[in-house]
């Protein structure tokens, strides 16, 4: 049997141990479980918790843009019905049946003023006539008339304010199941349509009702009318599509842990640009939701000085006669703390020392792109002419959807040269974030339909982006875009 | 229940990432797989990257796992020493240059009484003042327990490269063995 060499026995019987005897030496320290977890996968329920999120806010605003989307073409639709004449040679142009309560017959006039804004009764000998007349058609029916019409039957104009703002008025029944009277103030704008009344008496009704561009929620003795008369400036429902310019910086600020060296500057504000599609719905006459979705690019830049200890044992010769060596750097990012190598090249007449530090920069852009779903609220105002100013805020959910770093350049200092081997990442990307959003901007209308935009937007992270050791950086940015938004 | 049948329910918990279970495992085996990123590492701290890199390999790998093929610690213990050599190639430049034969000296003639003066953490340290390219071999080799022509595929060099590593080694460190007689 061959004898295994003495240096290999010694070797073999010390360190060849599966489960060796914990001491300080040979065990790691105690954070590394920290580094470790943090690059570890989610578990299995928590994976791309963000995602699911964003798939919600998505569905949320489908859903409501398809609420609003179906209220205007019913209105539409009811005011299609509005304008067809009744076929049957009994009902005048301002008759028409309500089919779920054919007892009853109630005025289609969908004009309504102060003045006017009465029903005529048919009489009950030509009601019965027309309904045995017109038994078993369904020319006259149609499901949607049933929303169009108040359970009103009369109503009279009291008076009017001092401003010619508030009307007083009595209705004396307003449920089709009790009618009860009820006596009211009116709020109107400026066009002389209701958008508030108040009821003095209870109505003891809740119902939804929809009279013309008009829809009304009573609720007790309260009512509230939201006009549409004048239809927002920025349309019922509007896409808007838009794209610019963006610049974005994450200062990182606070104390580093020991050992690594300051940040000098990571403030620089990178340029990029943006795309979006957003859905612009309007809600009164001024105020408007908005959301979508909006593409960015964002470049982080950071800068760091490195300070590298010269150690004969890493140096080599190299071909040119330059001596090399190789050093270990760390330095912040904003995706975490970046470990990496530096090549450095200097002639040998140079004379460098052990022990000696040898300076140098590094200059780190990350960029990403991310995926942003904006969500909020803007206030118009029309001003004379074909212009209106506006302004909003709202938050966004960003979601990260990849990155790189770029190391720009290593600096030269008395005929060294340094470059950067590769870098290691302690974790690849930056989180998903959500942020503030703010902006400004103007619309030019060019038609009833289209509207120019030049938009101004400022945003920042709600949380840093960068949360390690002691510091800690915010992203924040501004946009310039230039759009067009379409009335659907 | 049987040490195996917990280390089993232990990786099987593991599998489906929780933390606890994952922390666990790597609380029993931290000092096995750290002295062997320690065997191929210059120090601690590249002990302690190597160590990282490769728990994230163990935990990310662990569906390949055959409990029939062999016990979990040789398993992970191989993951380490891939990690390690996949590190060192990443980056460290690998030189496989010769050392002057004067660096070679005969095998240090002590007794068994001084050799048990020695410490583990004694080794660790001569083996991580070797060159790299002898490290790698050393380990690898002495170990590890990996043939010439097996570690030649693995570090693609040559088989007579990998013998003469070894050689140079073995002389280094008798060198630094004689060296720490003489002080003691």
């Amino acid at each position: 049997m061959k004898m295994r060499d003495p240096i290999e026995q010694i070797f073999q019987k010390y360190l060849k141990k599966q489960s060796p005897e914990k001491e300080g030496w040979n065990t790691p320290s105690d954070d590394l479980w920290g580094k470790i977890e943090s690059e570890l996968p989610l578990k299995n329920e928590d994976k791309r918790p963000g995602l699911w999120i964003g798939i919600g806010i998505i569905l949320l605003f489908l859903g409501l843009s398809a609420s609003f989307i179906w209220l205007y073409s019913l209105q539409k639709k009811l005011e299609y019905m509005h304008s067809i004449e009744p076929k049957s040679s009994l009902l005048t142009n301002e008759d028409t049946v309500q089919p779920n309560r054919k007892d009853k017959l109630i005025s289609s006039d969908n004009k309504r003023s102060a003045s006017s804004d009465r029903i005529s009764t048919i009489p009950r000998s030509t009601k019965k006539r027309f309904l045995k007349d017109n038994a078993g058609s369904k020319s006259y029916i149609d499901p949607t008339i049933s929303y169009q019409r108040p359970f009103v039957k009369k109503q009279i104009l009291r008076s009017a304010s001092s401003f010619g703002k508030l009307q007083e008025k009595e209705n004396c029944a307003i449920s089709d199941k009790v009618n009860t009277p009820t006596h009211s103030i009116m709020m109107h704008n400026r066009n002389g349509q209701p958008n508030a009344r108040i009821a003095t008496l209870p109505s003891l009704s809740t119902r939804l009702q929809s009279e013309g561009r008009d829809y009304a929620l009573t609720m007790g003795g309260i009512a509230v009318h939201k006009s549409t008369s004048k239809p927002n400036e920025l349309t019922p429902l509007s896409i808007i599509m838009y794209t610019g310019l963006s610049a974005s910086s994450a200062p990182i600020k606070g104390e580093m842990a020991q050992g690594y060296e300051r940040v000098l500057e990571s403030n620089k504000m990178m340029p990029t640009y943006h795309v979006g599609i957003e859905l612009l719905k309007g809600i009164s006459s001024h105020w408007s939701i908005r959301g979508g979705l909006n593409y960015l690019d964002v470049s982080l830049w950071s800068y760091s000085d490195i300070e590298a200890t010269y150690d004969p044992a890493s140096e080599q010769k190299s071909d040119n006669g330059m001596m090399k060596s190789t050093q270990r750097f760390s330095v912040p990012s904003h995706s975490g703390m970046r470990k990496g190598l530096a090549r450095l090249q200097y002639p040998q007449s140079m004379g460098v020392s052990k022990g000696e530090i040898i300076e140098g920069n590094i200059d780190i852009v990350e960029k990403y792109h991310i995926l942003k779903f904006p969500l909020g609220i803007q206030y118009a105002l029309p001003l004379p002419s074909r212009w209106s100013v506006y302004t909003g805020a709202g938050v966004s959910w960003n979601w990260v959807m990849g990155g790189r770093a770029i190391v720009r350049e290593m600096s030269i200092k008395n005929k060294q040269s340094m470059e950067v081997e590769a870098l290691q990442l302690t974790q690849p990307i930056i989180p998903n974030y959500i942020e503030w959003q703010g902006r400004a901007g103007a619309h030019y209308r060019m038609n009833s339909q289209t509207h120019l935009l030049l938009e101004t937007e400022i945003r920042r992270s709600v949380r840093p982006i960068l949360d390690i050791d002691q510091m800690k950086s915010h992203i924040f940015g501004y946009d310039l875009r230039l759009g067009v938004s379409y009335r659907i | 229940m049987s040490k195996r049948k917990e280390d089993l329910k232990l990786i099987e918990a593991c599998l489906q990432n929780d933390r606890k279970a994952q922390k666990q495992l790597y609380e029993e085996h931290k000092t096995a797989w750290f002295l062997c990123c320690l065997r191929y590492a210059e120090d601690r701290m590249e002990a302690e990257d190597i160590l990282q890199n490769a728990v994230i390999s163990i935990f990310t790998s662990l569906k390949s796992f055959d409990p029939d093929k062999g016990t979990f610690s040789t398993w992970s213990n191989r993951v380490v020493i891939n990690a390690a050599l996949q590190f060192l190639r990443k980056w460290r430049p690998v030189d496989y240059r010769t050392v002057s034969e004067a660096e070679a000296l005969d095998y240090p003639d002590k007794s068994e009484t001084i050799y048990d003066r020695l410490n583990a953490q004694e080794l660790v340290r001569m083996v991580q003042q070797l060159p790299l390219g002898y490290r790698m071999v050393f380990n690898l080799y002495v170990i590890e327990g990996f043939k010439h022509h097996e570690i030649a595929e693995q570090l693609k060099i040559t088989i007579g490269t990998s013998k003469s590593q070894l050689f140079k080694a073995k002389k280094m460190l008798k060198k630094r063995l004689e060296l720490l007689f003489q002080n003691q």
